[in-house]
Parts: C-alpha cells; sequence; structure tokens
C-alpha cells in the first residue's frame, strides 16, 4: 500500500468515526446538538479535503523534502506575525483603545494562526523554494 | 542554479513525472529544479543524478554568483 493510499484510508476512517460520534451524540443525548453538529461537519471537511488531495496528488508522493521545508517554514512565519499580532494586542489592551474579551483574541488568534500559515505556505509552494 | 536536468531527460525520454517517482519526489519539484528555482539537499541532488546516469558536477551549473 503506498503512503498515499494509507493517508487517505486513515483520513477516511477518521472522518467516520467523527460523523457517527456526531449522529450518535444526536440521537441519544439532547443537549448536545451542537457538538454533534460540529463533529458531523468537521468529519465532512476531512472528508472533503482527503478527497481533493486523494485526486490531486494521485500518481506522486503526498510530500517530498522541498514540501516539508516550505510546510515548517509557513508555520516559523506564521508563529512570528502572531508574536507580533499578540504584542499589539497587549499594546492595544495596556493602553486602552479597544477591550476585547477572552474569546475574541481567542478567535483573532486562531484566525490569524490559520490564514497566515495557509498565506505563507501557499506564497512559497508557488515561488518553489525558501531562501 | 542552473542545471541539465530538462536536457539529459530528453536524452533519456523520461517525463517529469517518470523522473519524479524514480527519486520520490513530486512532479512540481522536479519543475522547480529545472528552472532553477529549487536547491536540492545532497541527497535529492545525487539521486537525480544518478537516475539521470551523470555526476552532480555535471548536473548543475555553478556560477560564481551561486557560490558567492
Amino acid at each position: 500500500m503506498g503512503k498515499l493510499e494509507k493517508y487517505t484510508k486513515t483520513m477516511y476512517s477518521v472522518a467516520a468515526v467523527l460523523i457517527m460520534a456526531g449522529v450518535a451524540l444526536m440521537a441519544f443525548l439532547e443537549n448536545y446538538q451542537e457538538m454533534s453538529i460540529g463533529l458531523i461537519n468537521a468529519g465532512s471537511v476531512i472528508i472533503f479535503v482527503t478527497f481533493i488531495r486523494a485526486r490531486r496528488y494521485r500518481s506522486g508522493p503526498l510530500k517530498d523534502e522541498r514540501t516539508v521545508r516550505i510546510g515548517s517554514y509557513g508555520l516559523s512565519y506564521s508563529w512570528f506575525v502572531t508574536l507580533v499580532v499578540v504584542a499589539v494586542l497587549f499594546w492595544v489592551n495596556y493602553f486602552g483603545i479597544l477591550q476585547l474579551t477572552v474569546d475574541q483574541v481567542l478567535g483573532l488568534l486562531i484566525l490569524v494562526m490559520a490564514v497566515t500559515a495557509k498565506g505563507f505556505q501557499w506564497y512559497l509552494f508557488r515561488k518553489g523554494d525558501v531562501e | 542554479m542552473k542545471t541539465r536536468i530538462k536536457e539529459l531527460r530528453a536524452r533519456y525520454d523520461m517525463t517529469q513525472e517518470d523522473l519524479a517517482s524514480r527519486v520520490g519526489v513530486r512532479r512540481e519539484t522536479i519543475g522547480f529544479l529545472e528552472k532553477g528555482k529549487y536547491n536540492p539537499s545532497l541527497k535529492l541532488a545525487y539521486k537525480v543524478a544518478r537516475c539521470l546516469q551523470t555526476s552532480i558536477d555535471e548536473l548543475f551549473i555553478f556560477e560564481e554568483e551561486d557560490l558567492a
């Protein structure tokens, strides 16, 4: 079994487990409706992403030294941007310019981390390499 | 860094896909290597050179500015 095939099967299995857990929660426990919808959504997203990746890289390895290098650099650039955002938020809060709740700050950080990581990786993949 | 990969591939009638599968990388990586946009590890350079029956020295065109 190829690496991609193994990855695809694993991801489909994880997605199936998530969806089944979501359906079970919805069927048997009334108070966990939001969580069950979340689990079903997560499972569906995993199936979709895995399907797209499996189609795209059918004939080759899922990752190689270039993609691993770019992935790592993308994450480290993203970490640096997040650090800057945290510093800015600190001073914004310190000087009372903007009062944010914990939920808002955490949401913002999740968004910044995810968007910048994917953004840097997308840019570097198009460029070909990191220097 | 400029390379002779494309030229050697043509000599052996090998597609980017063929070379990529032989050395175990994605086709895009071979494309970027050919365009000189990606500097490979020594291991990958050696594998590519071996597949194209040449040496690393012959495969890459080292110029003064690359070494500066």
